[in-house]
């Protein structure tokens, strides 16, 4: 909560000489990170099970995206039955990658699978170009004009904004009493936290992986879809959203769908934050400007691996190892383990 | 006679020039990732550090306010092999600053922040034109020899000999460099690196220096890459030049020097056919052909991954002579 109250001190620090515009930014962030949050969370359950970074996750949003554009603008049904096609075909297609290609690379270690994992990525993104051309494609969706709040400027969009937060926050619920109250969601935190000891006890471990794929397959379609209709849909809207995917899944701790949430809100609300910042020191100091928009989510998740590698919601090193992390140079590496 | 001749030259140097650059690349990834186990998602940023600064430190300060045309230098440019060993040290160093805080950690993270590092110089080579040009490129950058040899097919058959030569030489040293303790070290810290540690190995100054030293050899890539080419711009250095050195080590032989020269040239043939083709086809379809260079490129790396992960040419276990 301490990070929470942190990020709220730096809105309201921003807004005294930025206004409104970091006001808005912010509620933007709020609306960006939720769909972070929906992607990392996802992200974070198949490396919590599995044990390393797939970079394939933003293209398998991209493929939900696609489907839904699909739907929605070639075969003009409704947005709903994209979201739901979208989650039935992004899940089949993780547990299919979890069929062919990750469970023949168990216990080949962590750099094996993520290399497999780019060739997936490669694959699955040039193949959305080869069919739906590079260009930028938009959703056939009906979006409001902007709900301004009396004097004060601020704004928001009751499709873009409000819509989005709602499918989220409804996901984030169903993760959550998913992974305390169902069979499913217990085993799968035993499985992340010691295999082995799982298999042992009696939980059908192929079965909890496969599930696990299906269902960080739907929420990634989810959050694809969201950005499409959010802001567009082009072949590489997955590989450039998984950077900000990684930034959130380490702030929040790797390995950890509750970290992954709030790592999701703060990478979202930093990132538009930064827009401003950039944008006002545009000519001065750098020429970039709005451009620089993601270093300043960079920059944050470099901050965390420097000084708290476990993140927030990660496992708690021993207290002394805490601080002394990043300037020790004789040091024993930290295996940072994970805990759901 | 001597048209067909330097059609040829023309030709050949066309495809052992970008082979070769690949082949060297590749080198410096095989001593991060095939002998040290380390995985670099930003090797096209490390190549690109390579030659900006190669291309900024030899042609000097450029203005050109009428077109808004400029990039950074020093008033008096420096000569060609200083250029390239400035070149060597900023990829280096660069290289040393994003691992020291990632190298500690899982493998993954170091991953994740390469690919990090390289997104902000890209956008940092798109956006900053008074210190690079920009899109408006980076021009006029010297090659060896060249108020000498004027530019033409002789130069360019000069600069392929050059650049082979340079390989071959970079091999020897590299399989030099592999074969003393310090390579025998990297493999320890591949194979296990909790009994490397526990012999007493300091392991995290074994990577940074295997990962620095791969990030200088792909800054001389980057460098000949910029002499080659005589004008840079930001979109050669995306992430598919990544994967493909990746795809080059995996499929000559990880921590095969022999096996990564044959993986480059057999590779780059795949690559310089396809591009051959696009001529010959219409323009939809020749847009069509660099996304399936693309998917076989992903192709490959997963079957290899899956099916042979050392490569066509493995590594060969080295005994040092007993003493």
């Amino acid at each position: 909560m301490g990070a929470v109250f942190l990020i709220s001190v730096v809105i309201a620090l921003l807004a005294v000489p930025f206004g409104t515009r970091a006001l808005n930014a912010a509620i933007e962030g709020v609306i960006l990170g939720s769909i972070y949050v929906l992607g990392a969370s996802g992200l974070s359950l198949t490396y919590g099970i599995k044990k390393f970074a797939n970079f394939a996750h933003g293209d398998m949003m991209t493929v939900g995206a696609y489907v839904a554009f699909t739907l929605n603008v070639a075969l003009a049904s409704h947005i709903i039955l994209g979201f739901f096609f979208a989650m039935i075909t992004v899940a089949l297609l993780g547990v299919l990658l979890e069929l062919s290609i990750f469970r023949r690379l168990e216990g080949r270690g962590a750099v094996a699978a993520l290399i497999a994992s780019v060739g997936v990525s490669l694959v699955l993104q040039n193949t959305l170009s080869a069919i739906f051309t590079t260009n930028v494609q938009y959703l056939n969706v009906a979006i409001p004009s902007d709900f301004v709040l009396g004097g004060t400027g601020l704004r928001f969009n009751a499709v873009r904004g409000g819509a989005t937060l709602a499918i989220s926050a409804a996901l984030i619920i169903f993760l959550h009493v998913m992974l305390k109250r169902t069979t499913l969601g217990k085993s799968m935190r035993a499985c992340a936290d010691d295999m082995d000891l799982a298999r042992t006890s009696g939980i059908r471990v192929r079965n909890v992986i496969l599930w696990t794929w299906a269902i960080a397959g739907a929420f990634a379609a989810v959050a694809g879809v969201l950005l499409a209709i959010v802001v567009n849909v082009y072949p590489l809207l997955g590989f450039f959203i998984l950077l900000f995917i990684f930034a959130a899944v380490i702030v929040g701790g790797i390995g950890s769908p509750y970290g992954a949430m709030i790592g999701g809100l703060i990478i979202g609300v930093v990132q538009k934050l930064s827009n401003v910042i950039f944008s006002a020191v545009q000519g001065q100091i750098l020429e970039g400007g709005a451009e620089y928009e993601p270093v300043g989510a960079f920059v944050v998740m470099i901050l965390v691996l420097l000084f708290m590698p476990e993140g927030l919601m990660g496992t708690r090193l021993p207290v002394g190892a805490r601080t002394a992390f990043a300037f020790r140079i004789r040091r024993r590496p930290v295996e940072v383990e994970e805990v759901v | 006679m001597s048209d067909i001749l330097e059609f040829v030259i023309l030709q050949l140097a066309g495809y052992i020039v970008p082979a070769t650059l690949l082949v060297i690349i590749a080198l410096g990834l095989n001593v991060q990732w095939g002998h040290t186990g380390l995985f670099n998602a930003g090797v096209a940023a490390f190549v690109g550090v390579g030659a900006y600064t190669f291309g900024m430190m030899s042609t000097g300060s450029y203005s050109n306010p009428g077109v808004s045309w400029y990039h950074w230098g020093p008033g008096m440019p420096f000569d060609i092999v200083t250029s390239a060993i400035l070149a060597m040290a900023a990829a280096g160093i660069l290289g040393a600053l994003v691992a020291i805080p990632t190298l500690r950690l899982r493998a993954d993270y170091l991953a994740i922040a390469t690919l990090a590092f390289a997104e902000i110089v890209r956008l940092i080579l798109k956006n900053e034109r008074r210190l690079t040009g920009g899109d408006q490129s980076l021009a006029f950058i010297p090659r060896p020899f060249e108020p000498l040899v004027s530019r033409g097919p002789f130069s360019d058959g000069l600069f392929m000999l050059l650049i082979t030569l340079m390989m071959l030489g970079l091999v020897l040293v590299l399989d030099y460099l592999t074969r003393s303790p310090f390579g025998r070290n990297l493999h320890a810290v591949r194979e296990d690196e909790e009994a490397a540690l526990a012999l007493g190995k300091d392991t995290f100054r074994l990577k940074l220096g295997a990962f620095a030293i791969g990030c200088a050899v792909m800054g001389l890539a980057g460098a000949l890459l910029a002499s080659f080419n005589r004008v840079i711009v930001p979109d050669i250095f995306v992430p598919l030049t990544t994967f493909t050195a990746y795809v080059v080590v995996i499929l000559g032989g990880v921590g095969n020097n022999r096996g990564i020269i044959l993986g480059g040239y057999v590779f780059y043939l795949f690559t310089w056919t396809s591009q051959q083709m696009k001529a010959y086809l219409p323009f939809e379809w020749a847009l069509r052909v660099d996304f399936l260079n693309q998917i076989v490129i992903g192709l490959l790396l997963i079957l290899f991954i899956l099916f042979r992960p050392e490569g066509v040419m493995p590594e060969k276990k080295y005994i040092p002579p007993s003493r």
